[in-house]
């Protein structure tokens, strides 16, 4: 059994009384709750939490994804991975997960958890996820073929890094965005 | 007015259909919230024309076949539609998500239509003014600006759907109008530069407090479509077929009538 460390990144300094006019804290919440010089002490409380857990033992650190919420500062769990790439040397890294159907093209999802893994020397736990229902009103892509998106992304990335040969990345998909 | 009930069965799918009133045959396409009740305003039009009511792919009690990916795939189904009844030539009202559906109908065979109305049409974009978020409003919500009228919204929200069989059926509207209008957003950014193709005469009907289509879509329309009047009721949200129901029939049966 491994034992992980798994951060969700929540916007600690979240004012819940004056959110409570807005019902929810995803999608609704205007920018204007989130104050970057906060943001910035926390990000930096948040990675000092997951490097150390590399010292206490822990076998690996979990980071995830998740858009437009104070639930989480992690719109990109890519971005927090590389940067405990470079912090860590033994523990795996999971990134549980990447939302495959919010991507244009599952490309820049195999180059960027590629990057990650060539870098930590193979240490990435590459996760995938659809993402949850709030996702899709941010991005707009058609939650009514989310599930394709997610198999047909899943099946090409998979390819790109195990398939010899040139990968007819362009050419490739078939499920359309809208 | 009596309003007789049958399947249609076309292209792999049966497509319930309502059909009342003798006179020149008139297609009504309704809207994301499917056509599950003959309204008063359809019963106004029946006493007049030769009504017809169908449930769109994808609605209500009809089939949700495979084919059915955009709006283009119920556009070419309606065509063959209109075929498969014998009615070479049509009169087309359309609200909202009908609307689009059939602006996507005559800039294919424009020549099918005699004449069209537009009810708070969705299909086309103003510039700067988003469409109210529909997937994203609750259920009461979506009801109270659906309507100016608060009063009608009470009467809409205690008339919920009860038995499993309409709730089903409600759900099916909401995951169809998903699948045809998520992304983009209620229109087809292709749409717009044929418009010119909808020449036939095109009597556009819109609230003032549409809060779904704002009225700027309309004006919008009026602009592009070369034979477009627009006409609009004060103190009306999005549906004027419901909330001025006697005005509306009245208007519409004149319209048509005039052509």
């Amino acid at each position: 059994m491994n034992v992980i460390l798994f951060h969700l990144m929540g916007y600690a300094d979240l004012d819940f009384e004056a959110t409570k006019q807005y019902e929810t804290v995803w999608v609704n919440l205007p920018n204007s709750f989130y104050d970057p010089k906060k943001g910035h002490q926390l990000y930096n409380r948040y990675l000092d939490e997951l490097e150390y857990a590399e010292e206490l033992g822990f076998d690996g650190v979990a980071v995830n994804e998740h858009h437009q919420t104070a639930y989480g500062l992690m719109p990109s769990p890519i971005v927090m991975a590389s940067a405990l790439a470079r912090r860590t040397k033994r523990v795996k890294i999971a990134i549980l997960g990447s939302a495959l159907p919010l991507r244009e093209h599952p490309m820049t999802v195999a180059e960027e958890h590629a990057m990650v893994d060539v870098i930590s020397g193979g240490r990435l736990i590459s996760g995938f996820v659809r993402g949850i229902g709030a996702e899709y009103h941010t991005f707009g892509v058609n939650p009514t073929i989310s599930h394709e998106r997610f198999h047909e992304a899943h099946d090409l990335i998979v390819q790109a890094w195990t398939k010899p040969g040139r990968f007819p990345s362009a050419a490739a998909i078939t499920t359309s965005i809208t | 007015m009596q309003f007789e009930e049958s399947y249609i069965q076309l292209n792999g799918c049966r497509i319930r259909m309502r059909r009342g009133g003798k006179g020149q045959a008139v297609l009504y396409l309704h809207g994301a919230n499917g056509a599950m009740q003959v309204q008063p305003f359809m019963n106004e039009l029946a006493k007049d024309f030769d009504l017809l009511v169908p449930e769109h792919p994808g609605f209500g009690y009809s089939d949700e076949p495979d084919w059915l990916e955009n709006i283009q795939d119920l556009a070419y189904f309606y065509l063959d539609f209109l075929k498969e009844q014998k009615l070479d030539t049509v009169h087309v009202i359309g609200s909202s998500l009908g609307g689009w559906l059939a602006m996507e109908m005559a800039i294919r065979e424009p020549s099918r239509f005699k004449s069209l109305v537009l009810v708070g049409a969705a299909g086309v974009r103003a510039p700067n003014v988003l469409p109210g978020d529909i997937f994203l409003w609750g259920p009461e919500q979506m009801v109270r600006n659906t309507f100016f009228d608060q009063a009608i919204a009470d009467k809409v929200l205690a008339m919920a759907p009860t038995t499993e069989e309409e709730q089903d059926a409600q759900l099916k509207n909401r995951h169809t109008t998903a699948k045809l209008a998520w992304q983009p957003r209620l229109f087809d950014p292709f749409l717009a530069k044929w418009l010119h193709r909808i020449d036939m005469p095109v009597k556009l009907v819109w609230g003032e407090d549409d809060k779904i289509m704002p009225l700027a879509v309309g004006q919008v329309l009026q602009e592009r479509l070369p034979n477009a009047t627009l006409e609009t009721y004060k103190n009306c949200g999005h549906l004027p077929q419901v909330e001025r129901a006697t005005e509306f029939s009245a208007a519409v049966k004149k319209f048509i009538e005039e052509v």
